[in-house]
């Protein structure tokens, strides 16, 4: 695999502030350890690129990007809360362009049935002039799919995500059928519509790996947009499908240090005994904070993941996995302020 | 690429560069920042509780009145050099203690590992690999990561990295050690200045005092220079009380150099000690006489007579009714005895009524040793008091064997007589002559009341110049007539010249007679009027009176509720003139030591003062 120096736009890559094994190993093959740097810095390479395009079309928004890019990478879905407006769709559709794959976009809608988005089985008249039942795929067949207001469908048509969220496969007519690789859902739902909207049971929402808060940008960042005459072109594909499972596999391979493992179970551990806590995270949410650390640390260019990575992940990861109490609600927390209360009191090691 | 200590910060370099060093264990990095993190943190600790530890300083130095009195032999500026020394040795302790703590809470290895992290800007590679190197973690990322991390240590200086923060403090912290600090200054202050050195400040050391110190310092040398030297072992042993007058010339230079450094109280007490010691040497030297006299008495058989008059013994007036008899000494008659024993032929009557004299003698001289052993015949304790001290019972001791053998040779001589056997006789009475030649002659070459009689009067000369001193008299000189020479005193307190009397009869509280007109009276600073009082009899006190107050009406008015001070004041003189008195065997033995607990319980002094009014 070849080491460039020169990415698109002409930048670099930043450096990166670790050390790196040196030719003089007292255990394991040098040549061994350089092909692990030279996966390592192809997969940060297909992530930095696909950051930087992210950035280069949603302003002001750049938290969010790098986050659903950690997320892709990291193998998650991501749940995107904002006011109308704000990009989200925006960051979904250039994402799609960008990775190259299928893209599909579903407008949840009260009256969306399940078979809307998984595929229904049709009648169909074969050449013999006989019939039979074709099975039709549903707009959940891509390697990304766009829930737009996820939170608009009933119930019954979220729950029809579950399966295909978590398994990745879809069940017709008792056989299940494997979705394509990378499978990648990115929802979105509007926090100020309270009427006609279903909010998404707890079930549901661990589905998601992280849930991204789109916030209003600033002033700066406005004045830029308005600067802009019309839309900048769509960009072209900057990676396939496949660089993206090669991303994810070398993200999965990347180490934790025992310390930093059980920092992350403190972490979890402890949103269920904070006081406002009704309900705390999950084993899964544990998974999730591993996986999108070893997807901050590649981004990083390092090979172990860190603590701040933990750290860092830790309020995208936990905010929708908390479920806060009545009278924490009435006070004016809400989920992000237990998680930071939680990461100031956890001690390291 | 390549950062400095070998540490890549670029992963996209060829991974050859600059790297041709050998790899450290992470381990023996590690474990040098953790014992460099220990001592960052106990520099950190302590600069943080300095307040804490200027704190534990004044209360060390403040306390050491309590806790390293001063002795009074000891100069005043120990106190100051005492006062650092447990300040210090507090603030040792309170260091110490800060320190332990701090060590104690050094970063573990792992914290440490992210430290060096933090230090150089990394994000976990150290710690991380650290971590895997320590599980012996054998897949291929872990090896990577300990390889990375083992690159980044590799060559660190550990020293250099890990440097101390920069200490900022709180408003709060410098008030706090502003606080200390002065804490710190009160403590030295508390424990520096001791007693003797405010009174030193508030009553400096007057011409008089120091002079008069300087004299019992002269006469208590002499005292001691004059003292009898024995030669032998045996016959030190012999040496009558030697430690009562080796403990007034002691008690005698401290209370010179006590008063000559201001320490005024230690001085009187010293004083005290002082007179203590004489009386106890005076008491002995009674006692010993007054024993000699009995064994004389039951030698020359005139026991039966001197029987009824025992008063006459107990008072210490020899001869008073007292038959006449040939011998003047106990070693005399035993001598006369002896003769009298060779010459004597077959009178069995005469010889009978010898082997009695020498049984009573014998008896005398036991009842004497007893009595130097501290119990008289009866197996009473002694309550004199007399060698109750160490010196005192080893002098006692010696004496009490030398009776003892006096009283054994008595004791074969009167049973060789019994049986006639009269060679044998003359041989225990020559060895118990020599016994009680040895006790006698120790008994007069002690004389150490009249040797001690000039200490004893210098030291009341101090006596009154300290008193003098306490009442703000400020002028100098004394006795030599060099200073104020204020009574004539000057020539009084020479003893040889030709100041006024002590028994020149005089009015009651006449001032006329009050000035002495000694020849040491020359150059004479106008002072405090000290005039003569006659107390009773022939005594006379010595008093500052001034214009229109007498002596008496001070001890008469403290029975009237009169003024406390002018008893005070008046009181020194009063005991000089007791002590005089006493000395001069103005008073009956018997009587001493009444008149002495008399004066005693009335001298002043707190409560004791009130207490004790007469």
């Amino acid at each position: 695999m070849t080491i460039q120096h020169q990415h698109m736009n002409g930048q670099a890559l930043p450096p990166v502030t670790n050390g790196r094994a040196h030719d003089g190993h007292a255990n394991g093959s040098p040549r061994a350890h350089e092909a692990v740097e030279a996966r390592m810095h192809e997969a940060r390479r297909i992530v930095f690129e696909l950051e930087q395009a992210l950035r280069a079309m949603i302003l002001g928004q750049d938290a969010i990007v790098a986050g659903v890019v950690q997320a892709l990478v990291a193998g998650g879905h991501v749940l995107l809360e904002g006011a109308p407006g704000l990009g989200k769709t925006q960051i979904v559709r250039t994402l799609a362009r960008l990775v190259g794959g299928s893209f599909a976009r579903i407008q949840f809608t009260p009256d969306l049935m399940p078979s809307d988005v998984l595929g229904t089985s049709l009648v169909v008249t074969t050449p013999n002039g006989g019939k039979d039942l074709t099975y039709r795929q549903g707009p959940i067949f891509a390697n990304l799919v766009l829930a737009d207001e996820i939170n608009r469908a009933t119930p019954k048509t979220q729950s029809a995500l579950l399966e295909a969220m978590a398994e990745r496969t879809v069940s017709v007519e008792g056989k299940p059928i494997p979705l394509p690789d990378p499978f990648f859902v990115l929802a979105t739902e509007n926090p100020i519509e309270m009427e006609g909207v279903y909010p998404l049971p707890e079930a549901q929402l661990d589905r998601f790996l992280v849930k991204l808060i789109v916030r209003m940008p600033d002033l700066e960042t406005l004045t830029l947009i308005g600067a802009r005459a019309e839309d900048p072109p769509p960009p072209s594909p900057l990676s396939s499908p496949e660089e993206l499972v090669f991303a994810r596999s070398v993200a999965r391979s990347i180490v934790a240090a025992p310390h930093v493992e059980q920092y992350a179970a403190k972490l979890v551990l402890a949103t269920h005994g904070h006081r406002a806590a009704r309900y705390g995270a999950g084993p899964r949410a544990m998974q999730a904070l591993m996986a999108c650390g070893r997807a901050r640390a590649l981004a990083a260019g390092r090979g172990v993941v860190a603590i701040e990575d933990i750290a860092a992940a830790a309020p995208n990861v936990l905010r929708h996995r908390i479920g806060l109490r009545f009278e924490a609600e009435a006070e004016g927390m809400t989920s992000d302020t237990v998680v930071a209360q939680i990461l100031a009191t956890t001690a390291v090691g | 690429m390549s950062g400095e200590g070998g540490v890549v910060t670029n992963v996209g370099e060829p991974a050859s560069v600059g790297l041709d060093v050998t790899p450290e264990p992470l381990a023996r990095v590690i474990v040098a920042a953790r014992r460099r993190l220990g001592w960052l943190g106990v520099r950190a600790e302590v600069a943080r509780h300095a307040a804490l530890v200027c704190a534990a300083a004044a209360v060390g130095a403040g306390a050491r009145p309590f806790l390293w009195p001063l002795a009074h032999p000891v100069d005043p500026w120990r106190a100051a050099v005492r006062a650092i020394v447990l300040g210090i040795a507090f603030a040792g302790v309170a260091l110490a203690i800060v320190a332990v703590r701090a060590w104690r809470r050094r970063p573990s290895l792992l914290a440490s590992a992210r430290h060096l992290d933090d230090a150089r800007g990394l994000a976990e590679v150290i710690a991380s690999g650290f971590a895997f190197e320590r599980d012996r973690r054998e897949d291929e990322m872990a090896r990577f990561a300990v390889e990375r991390a083992r690159a980044v240590v590799c060559g660190l200086d550990v020293e250099r990295v890990l440097v101390p923060s920069p200490q900022v403090r709180s408003r709060r912290e410098i008030r706090w050690l502003l606080g200390a600090g002065g804490a710190v200054i009160l403590g030295l202050a508390v424990g520096g200045i001791d007693r003797v050195v405010i009174e030193r400040v508030l009553n400096p050391v007057t011409g008089r005092e120091a002079a008069a110190a300087a004299a019992l310092r002269k006469a208590a040398e002499e005292a001691a220079a004059n003292a009898p030297r024995v030669a032998s072992e045996e016959k030190k042993m012999l040496a009558p009380q030697p430690p009562a007058a080796e403990e007034l010339v002691e008690a005698a230079r401290r209370a010179s150099e006590a008063a000559q450094r201001g320490d005024r109280r230690s001085a009187l007490e010293a004083l005290e000690s002082m007179r203590k010691a004489a009386r106890a040497l005076e008491a002995d030297e009674r006692d010993q006489a007054r024993s000699l006299r009995s064994l004389r008495d039951e030698l020359e058989g005139a026991s039966a007579a001197a029987k009824g008059k025992a008063a006459d013994d107990t008072s210490g007036k020899e001869g008073a009714g007292r038959p006449s008899r040939a011998s003047a000494t106990a070693s005399e008659a035993l001598a006369k005895l002896k003769r009298d024993l060779d010459s004597a032929g077959g009178d069995k009557e005469s010889l009978r009524k010898m082997v009695e004299r020498l049984e009573r003698a014998e008896a005398a001289a036991r009842a004497a040793a007893e009595k130097s052993a501290g119990k008289d015949a009866s197996g009473k304790k002694d309550t004199s008091g007399k060698g109750q001290d160490g010196k005192g019972k080893e002098g006692q001791g010696a004496r009490e064997a030398a009776w003892s053998r006096a009283a054994a040779a008595l004791a074969e001589a009167r049973d060789a007589a019994a049986r006639g056997d009269k060679e044998a006789a003359s041989r225990a009475m020559e060895r118990a002559e020599r016994e009680i030649s040895a006790l006698e002659k120790a008994s007069r070459d002690a004389a150490s009341a009249s040797r001690m009689a000039r200490v004893v009067d210098d030291a009341s000369e101090l006596d009154r110049a300290m008193h003098a001193a306490l009442k703000g008299d400020r002028s100098g000189g004394g006795r030599d007539g060099n200073g104020d020479g204020r009574d004539g005193r000057d020539g009084d307190s020479g003893r040889d010249g030709a100041g006024a009397s002590r028994t020149a009869p005089s009015d009651n509280g006449d001032p006329s007679g009050a000035p002495g007109a000694g020849p040491g009276a020359g150059d004479r600073a106008p002072g405090p009027e000290q005039r003569r009082v006659t107390v009773g009899g022939d005594l006379q006190a010595r008093a500052d009176v001034r214009e229109g107050e007498r002596a008496v009406s001070a001890i008469e008015g403290m029975g009237r509720g009169g003024d406390p001070r002018a008893f005070r004041e008046i009181f020194p003189s009063y005991d000089t003139v007791v002590e005089d008195g006493l000395r001069e065997d103005s008073v009956p033995a018997a009587r001493r030591p009444t008149v002495r607990r008399y004066f005693s319980s009335i001298r002043p002094g707190g409560d004791e003062e009130t207490r004790n009014r007469p």
